[in-house]
């Protein structure tokens, strides 16, 4: 992928285009917000992270910017602030992702990630289907290798998210902020045991686990290995 | 050479024009000037006033008096002159001029000629209507004089005038007492001014130095102020009780640094040495161990600091602005719903009773999270095997009431308020992972959404009621 990293600070910028390069994307750095805007608007790129508080054109007006020129590059937020307030700014300004600082690199990138492959608008898909695991989202129904899976509503908006973003990382925060609108951290340990008791359900004596636990940055749903 | 003399004083001297002109009207501008300026504008008016009256009761009085007696006389002599013709009243009034022994009255009958028929006017300048007139006595003293002139029928003229002497001496007195009266006045009204004007400006300045005490940093002096006392001591007292405030919060400001400080270092502590262990690591498994060991820990603080701010956030009460009404029933079940399965990790049972359709009104975030932690709390602190209830139910008088129970030890009477501070532990619970900032985060979310919440014994364990106003449309 090629991605568009707009930040002022050396260091932080380094660290996210060094990151994202070993992931093995393509990474341009712009240190201002006007050289941002000049790249975004130039080249084509999959996604642009965008730090908010930016030298001669902050984070939020280049965004704004950028959706009035109609370039629909989906961008994620970098921030020091981690105000509600400031989140819904970023979100109406035409952000699509909130990533407060400092976040852990894995994060970023799985929200990197979500954001490139986001599916286009288009007509509603109605079954889900990850190796021998099919979810019919009209009758609600979850049946693996034929097999009737009963899954309480909680567990199905659940797997129904990591379907959706199948063969893609999803973080705990990713959880939090999808499926139950949480957007603070708790200390209980929540989404571990959600995920635990939906592997019971979906992966407990079938030969091959599907829900896979991405060590120091979430979970992914995949059919392979 | 009035106004360049004047302008000479202003801008001469030591200071420079501007200097002193700034001077002056910084004095001017003082409530002390203008009380003094105002004081002595009142007191010449009043005195002004009353000398008016004074003059139109006496003086006044005085020569309507005479003017009544010229036309009284008039009137007579009219009738004379026409009962006994021109000669009866030229004897009529030299009768008159003979009884008056004082000599105040002045008499002149004149022929159609101008020629003096009888009287003792010397001429008679105007032969109708109302004049006064000064004669030139033969010993040269002047005399003011009221005279009143009429035609007669045939060409002669009558004027009748009298004295005014005693009336302009009773005038020339009334205006030198005026004038005493008024510089007294003037006197008065300046002193009492300068008194009352510097008796405001030296409380004013007496608060101000009280306040530039407190600016330097003596934040405990006070402003004088007496007990029921008069505006002053009001506002002085308004002013005192701000900074009775101030003084608190910037305690509480104190108290929060220095937990945070006292809190921070021990898992501070904790992440250097995990760092020193990383770096005396001899395989990369340790490394790679204590690495992550470290990352855990600075989660850890980060997560202090992420609480931390959340409730400064929500003390501050900037997030009002942003309020919107929300599903107050789906907040609930949402919480209920994430933590069911960490209830079971422990072998409770967390039951959610749940009225549907109850809104709320606030941040929808910062009560998603009050909830949260009140659950949280309840499912940690609870009985391992035991039941954790949230309960969501329209009030009798309006609104919701939000009950959350547990069946573990509960929290002693005595320590119910202190529970909501920030850091504050109980004993027992010290043991166990927890920053000690969650109930202080619901104490600030409920405070900036105007809740009531109550701890009370749920024997055993603890039942936090938390009472939510019906959201104003």
């Amino acid at each position: 992928m090629k991605i568009l990293v707009v930040e002022d600070d050396a260091e932080t910028a380094a660290y996210i285009a060094r990151g994202l390069r070993e992931a093995g994307h393509v990474v341009d750095h712009a240190p201002d917000g006007q050289e941002g805007l000049f790249l975004a608007t130039g080249g084509a790129y999959d996604v642009m992270v965008v730090d908010r508080m930016l030298p001669r054109l902050d984070g939020v007006s280049l965004i704004r910017a950028l959706r009035a020129a109609k370039v629909a590059t989906p961008a994620l937020f970098l921030t020091a602030r981690s105000g509600v307030g400031d989140r819904v700014e970023g979100l109406e300004a035409g952000g699509d992702d909130y990533l407060v600082k400092p976040f852990a690199f894995a994060e970023l990138l799985a929200r990197i990630n979500a954001l490139a492959r986001r599916p286009p608008p288009r007509e509603e898909t109605t079954v889900l289907r990850v190796g021998d695991l099919e979810m019919d989202l009209i009758r609600r129904t979850v049946t693996r290798a034929g097999r009737r899976i009963e899954l309480q509503p909680r567990e199905f908006r659940l797997l129904e998210y990591l379907m959706r973003r199948a063969g893609q990382v999803v973080t705990r925060t990713m959880l939090l902020e999808g499926v139950w609108d949480f957007h603070f951290d708790p200390k209980t340990s929540v989404v571990e045991t959600h995920i635990s008791r939906l592997r019971a359900k979906i992966d407990k004596g079938f030969e091959h686990e599907l829900i896979h636990t991405v060590r120091g940055a979430g979970y992914v749903i995949r059919a392979d290995g | 050479m009035g106004e360049p003399t004047a302008d000479h004083r202003s801008t001469g001297g030591v200071k420079g024009p501007g200097e002193g002109l700034a001077l002056r009207w910084s004095f001017a501008r003082t409530t002390a000037f203008r009380v003094t300026l105002l004081h002595l504008a009142l007191t010449l008016l009043g005195t002004l006033a009353l000398s008016a009256v004074a003059w139109w009761a006496t003086a006044g009085y005085a020569a309507r008096q005479v003017a009544q007696q010229v036309e009284r006389d008039m009137g007579v002599l009219l009738q004379a002159a026409a009962l006994s013709g021109v000669r009866g009243l030229a004897l009529s009034i030299e009768a008159r001029i003979a009884s008056d022994r004082v000599g105040l009255e002045y008499y002149l009958l004149a022929g159609p000629d101008g020629a003096r028929i009888a009287g003792n006017l010397a001429e008679a300048p105007q032969q109708r209507g109302w004049h006064t007139l000064r004669l030139r006595q033969p010993e040269g003293a002047v005399v003011p004089v009221l005279a009143l002139g009429a035609p007669l029928p045939g060409g002669a003229a009558l004027v009748v005038a009298r004295d005014l002497s005693p009336v302009e001496a009773l005038e020339d007195r009334l205006l030198g007492a005026a004038g005493w009266v008024g510089g007294g006045a003037l006197l008065i009204g300046l002193a009492g001014g300068l008194l009352m004007g510097s008796g405001i400006a030296r409380r004013a300045a007496a608060m101000a130095a009280a306040l530039a005490a407190v600016e330097a940093g003596d934040l405990g002096r006070r402003l004088p102020a007496r007990p029921a006392g008069d505006e002053f001591d009001r506002l002085a007292g308004r002013i005192n009780a701000t900074l009775d405030r101030l003084q608190a919060l910037m305690a509480a400001l104190r108290q929060v640094t220095d937990d945070i400080a006292h809190d921070l270092r021990t898992p501070l502590t904790r992440l250097r040495q995990r760092l020193e262990a990383a770096g005396r690591a001899a395989t990369p498994e340790a490394w790679r161990a204590e690495a992550e060991a470290a990352l855990a820990e600075c989660d850890a603080i980060l997560e202090v600091f992420a609480a931390l701010l959340r409730i400064a956030q929500a003390e501050s009460g900037a997030q009002r602005a942003a309020f919107t009404r929300f599903d107050l029933s789906a907040v609930a079940e949402a919480v209920a719903e994430v933590y069911a399965p960490a209830a079971e990790e422990r072998g409770q049972t967390l039951t959610a009773t749940v009225a549907p359709g109850l809104a709320g009104h606030g941040d929808r975030a910062l009560m998603t999270q009050m909830i949260a932690n009140l659950v949280e709390n309840a499912v940690r602190h609870g009985r391992p095997g035991g039941r954790v209830a949230l309960a969501l139910a329209a009030a009798p008088e309006g609104g919701a009431v939000l009950e959350v129970t547990d069946d573990g030890p509960g929290i002693p009477p005595e320590e119910r308020e202190r529970v909501f501070r920030r850091f504050h532990r109980l004993d027992a619970a010290r043991s166990t992972p927890g920053s000690g900032l969650g109930l202080a985060l619901v104490k600030a979310v409920a405070d900036l959404h105007g809740l009531r919440i109550g701890l009370a014994d749920a024997g055993p364990g603890l039942r936090v009621t938390v009472h939510f106003p019906p959201p104003s449309a």
